[in-house]
């Protein structure tokens, strides 16, 4: 039987266990494929014997010979299924006999040009040997068909609107500006900033990519050089936050922070408030290597899900309710008392005059935040521990299980060692800067290349352990102010505003009102990073003029791009909600405290103003 | 992407955005910046740092383009006229709205062909006539005549402390001396006197000159001395850096340059037009003359070369017993022509 190209093509597409397959891998597929014919009482393969070979019966019958039974084949089953099993070559071997019984015309396909479609797609491996253990299990052999394409759902109207608006508004802006007298180059950016900030505004595309448009553009067109588009690719910030990601990856995949959690556990005294202050204390850990809150509750939903489990409070009990507060609360609430805490802050970080960035890129962030992080620790903690009560029947926590699961971790690896041991660098060199006459982030650069050098951090773990969509995002946006900058727009919008201003009088506690309104309105509309930054780039050339210490700008705009009231203004209430938060909290109870912490930040960055005072801030 | 009507949407935004952004740089002014020789020239080196620092001021996208006729300059005419056709070609295909045209050879063999003619406003920068390549006449031409600071250079002898000093200039006789030749001529040296400018063929010529300065001559100005034959038998360039150094070393009259490469060679004092100011008045000109087409006015006129720049030797000049004023030393200084 010969078969032409076409039909071997035909014969491909028509085999289920290789439906998954995408067309370019068809198409290696066929150039590997060959037609075998087989006489009456040939064996077609041999158990024990390497399976090099996957066959197709495309004509004749063919006997599956096992120890216990027989079994008859004919056009469409397969053979050889063995040739998909992950294991090296030379070792997969038939498990079965298969004798032709008439002649048999089958389609042969080499182990080899079946690696790489299983290995991108598992549903081909685990289809071929699920096929195979239930021809040689005498069951009828599963469906291996794949699912059909489900019907894409229809674009929402909000996008519809969306793409309508980025279409035309950036046109019309541009058009606008320079009718309205802008010059040329400020005309050209508008548009490009409203494409931008629509593509926000109606979450076209992913966060990170308008920014990247932007950028692009306007390097396209030389509105800006490359060095002030690109400026972020070369700043400090770039290697700052590689080495940080870099040290919260090893941390996580060497095992340290899930030992480090267990061990909190075990050692905290068996209450519903130490629980929750065992997962803020986490939280806050985590947020000195962690400038991501989303990265912070993914790694903490777990450890409340354990523990949500094992104290099996009632669903929408207020104790429930607290522990679910206490995981989002730890993940979120250090967020603009770290540098680190939150990716933002270390993009708006370069805005700061050299000084300032010199004297608050270490441990002073914390100091300058000092009344806000203990109100809001304090705040907390009381909330949890007389708000959030339980009752007297609640259980335990299985604290034999937990010294089980962290005798099961055994004694620290040399990989949690050198986690931890990095970690400790890179907190010790940024606290006290002065024992290595560095600067942090060239700290962070050399913590990121001993994890390189010492294998623990490996090309893998530098593809995907870091957040690369976030760090072009951050740096993109870094471009997009620089421009600002570069363009003379700061100049613009200050002779704009001219003396709009003016009532504030130098006035810290105007000036916080005045960071308050324009940051809510900017994150009304703005997801939180891209809203921080351009509070902050609104707001520093205002501050500045009105003689506000510009770490103090940098900071309420950190503190205030927190709050929200909308579920969507927050993705990491996306994530709780994804971590159960509607199956065992009150929604209510959840948003109430959420919200209440609002007021709390605008008060505390008010009682911080004698405070700063003290510091010489103002 | 995998509704269709969002992935036309983003088709949509996609091409529309390319469309705009080419159709942007379509309407973009051009300017094409062209030198005469290479790019790693000290000198063109030092007019591109001006012309960048102008453009750096502007903020109204343009394109800008930089090309350089020659890759050494050491070049037969045969290899210039190529040259020149070459760049002919790529001002014909790029459709500059201004080309700036930088040293004599740029005018020459690029230029000039294209003064009166409808395409790009031509903004010359050099130091010889405009008129020699009809750009006087031209309705499209502008630019920045290289002056020789030859008014800092008599404020700069009133510290020899002599009332009347009697002046003698020394060139080559090729186009770069005769024009410079004609600037020193046409100068009102009042209250010191002209003797004469002699341009010559060779260096041998150049020696005699020089001894022959010392009968009658107190200030033996250096015009440029780039491209000076050995001697009548013999056309090999002679290094610009030894002229100097045996020039100063010669003169009995003090010897005053016009180039840095005089006091870098051991000349002890230069009085030098500064190529950072010629690129960035030929920058700051093409931009006026983009200006002038968006406006629909006239082209901003012709004008010579306002910096200059000092070049000292200060042990040179010491050995001949000349103290200058402090500030002279800080010039030379903060142009980093200051030499030990």
């Amino acid at each position: 039987m010969s078969l032409t190209q076409a039909e071997i093509a035909t014969a491909l597409r028509e085999c289920p266990l290789l439906a998954a397959c995408t067309p370019q891998e068809h198409a290696r597929l066929l150039a590997a494929a060959q037609c075998c014919e087989f006489p009456a009482g040939t064996d077609i393969i041999r158990a024990g014997e390497p399976a090099d070979h996957y066959y197709r019966i495309l004509d004749g019958a063919a006997e599956l010979i096992t120890a216990q039974a027989r079994r008859t084949l004919g056009p469409g089953d397969d053979l050889g299924a063995e040739a998909l099993a992950d294991a090296p070559a030379g070792q997969a071997r038939h498990l079965a006999t298969a004798r032709a019984m008439t002649a048999v015309s089958a389609l042969r396909l080499p182990r080899s040009a079946l690696t790489a479609p299983a290995a991108r797609d598992p549903r081909i491996r685990s289809g071929a040997l699920l096929g195979l253990a239930a021809r040689l299990g005498e069951l009828p052999p599963p469906d291996t068909q794949a699912p059909a394409p489900k019907a894409p759902a229809p674009l929402p109207l909000k996008q519809r609107i969306g793409w309508v608006a980025t279409l035309t508004l950036p046109l019309l802006a541009w058009y606008a500006g320079g009718h309205l007298g802008l010059p040329q180059h400020s005309a050209v950016y508008l548009g490009l900033f409203t494409m931008t900030a629509l593509m926000w505004l109606f979450s076209l595309v992913d966060e990170y990519i308008p920014p990247i448009i932007a950028v692009v553009a306007m390097l396209f067109i030389d509105l800006v050089p490359a060095q002030v588009a690109l400026h972020g690719f070369y700043s400090r910030t770039f290697l700052l936050l590689l080495g940080v990601y870099a040290l919260s990856a090893v941390l996580v995949s060497s095992g340290l922070a899930y030992r480090v959690m267990l061990g909190i556990l075990a050692r905290l005294p068996d209450s519903p408030f130490w629980h929750r202050s065992a997962l803020t204390a986490f939280g806050f850990v985590l947020s000195i290597v962690m400038p991501s809150s989303n990265a912070r509750l993914a790694l903490l939903l777990p450890l409340y899900r354990e523990m949500d489990d094992s104290l099996a409070a009632p669903a929408h009990s207020r104790e429930a309710t607290g522990l679910m507060i206490a995981t989002f609360t730890g993940a979120t609430l250090f967020s603009p008392l770290l540098l680190t805490a939150k990716s933002s802050n270390l993009a708006a970080f370069t805005m700061l005059p050299i000084q300032v960035r010199q004297e608050f890129q270490g441990i002073w962030w914390l100091v300058g935040a000092g009344v806000v992080a203990v109100g809001l620790l304090a705040c907390h903690l009381l909330a949890m521990r007389f708000l959030f009560r339980a009752d007297t029947s609640r259980r335990a926590l299985p604290a034999e299980r937990i010294a089980g699961q962290i005798a099961v971790l055994g004694r620290l690896r040399p990989q949690e060692w050198v986690a931890a041991l990095a970690f400790l660098l890179f907190l010790g060199g940024a606290a006290v800067p002065q024992w290595h006459q560095s600067q942090p982030a060239w700290l962070a650069g050399f913590v990121l290349a001993s994890l390189l050098a010492l294998g623990l951090f490996d090309k893998r773990g530098f593809q995907t352990g870091i957040d690369w969509p976030l760090i072009f995002f951050l740096l993109a946006l870094d471009g997009l102010t620089q421009a600002i900058h570069y363009l003379g727009l700061t100049e613009v919008m200050i002779d704009t505003v001219g003396h709009r201003f003016d009532w504030i009088g130098g006035q810290l506690g105007w000036f916080i009102l005045l960071a308050l309104a324009v940051t809510l309105l900017l994150r009304l509309a703005l997801p939180l990073t891209a809203g921080m930054i351009l509070s902050a780039t609104l707001l520093m050339p205002i501050g500045m003029d009105q003689g506000i210490h510009p770490w103090v700008v940098l900071f309420l705009t950190s503190l205030f791009s927190d709050i929200w009231f909308m579920p969507h203004q927050n993705s990491s209430f996306q994530q709780v909600l994804a971590g159960g938060l509607r199956a065992r909290c009150d929604e209510t109870l959840f948003f109430h405290y959420a919200w209440w912490l609002n007021p709390l930040r605008v008060v505390l960055a008010y009682a911080s103003i004698p405070y700063w005072r003290w510091l010489g801030l103002y | 992407m995998k509704n269709r009507l969002a992935l036309v949407f983003a088709s949509l935004f996609t091409v529309l955005l390319l469309a705009l952004l080419v159709a942007f740089n379509h309407q973009k002014p051009r300017v094409l910046i062209l030198h005469s020789f290479s790019e790693t020239g000290p000198w063109e080196t030092a007019v591109n740092t001006g012309i960048q620092r102008e453009l750096a001021r502007n903020r109204r996208p343009i394109a800008v383009r930089w090309r350089y006729m020659s890759f050494s300059g050491d070049m037969s005419p045969a290899q210039w006229a190529a040259a020149g056709r070459r760049n002919q070609g790529a001002v014909d295909s790029w459709e500059p709205d201004v080309l700036v045209a930088i040293g004599e050879e740029a005018q020459v063999h690029v230029g000039r062909h294209y003064a009166g003619r409808p395409g790009p406003r031509l903004v010359y920068a050099m130091g010889e006539d405009p008129a020699s390549f009809g750009y006087t006449t031209a309705g499209n031409v502008t630019g920045v005549h290289e002056a020789l600071p030859l008014a800092q250079i008599v404020e700069l002898l009133r510290h020899l402390g002599r009332p009347a000093l009697r002046i003698r200039a020394l060139g080559i006789d090729d186009p770069t001396g005769q024009a410079e030749g004609q600037q020193v001529r046409s100068f009102d040296w009042g209250p010191h006197r002209l003797l004469g400018v002699d341009l010559v063929d060779d260096f041998e010529a150049w020696q005699a000159t020089v001894h022959a300065a010392a009968r009658d001559t107190d200030v033996l100005l250096v015009l440029s001395t780039g491209g000076l034959p050995r001697g009548p038998e013999d056309p090999t360039e002679t290094d610009r850096l030894f002229v100097a150094d045996w020039t100063e070393r010669e003169s009995k009259p003090l010897a005053v340059g016009v180039r840095e490469s005089f006091v870098a060679g051991g000349g002890a004092l230069a009085v030098i037009p500064s190529p950072y100011g010629l690129g960035e008045q030929a920058a700051r000109k093409a931009l006026d003359v983009l200006a002038s087409i968006r406006d629909g006015t006239p082209l901003p006129p012709p004008e010579d070369s306002l910096e200059f720049q000092i070049a000292l030797r200060p042990a040179r000049l010491a050995a001949r017993g000349i103290q200058l004023p402090a500030l002279y030393a800080q010039a030379a200084r903060a142009s980093q022509s200051l030499y030990d």
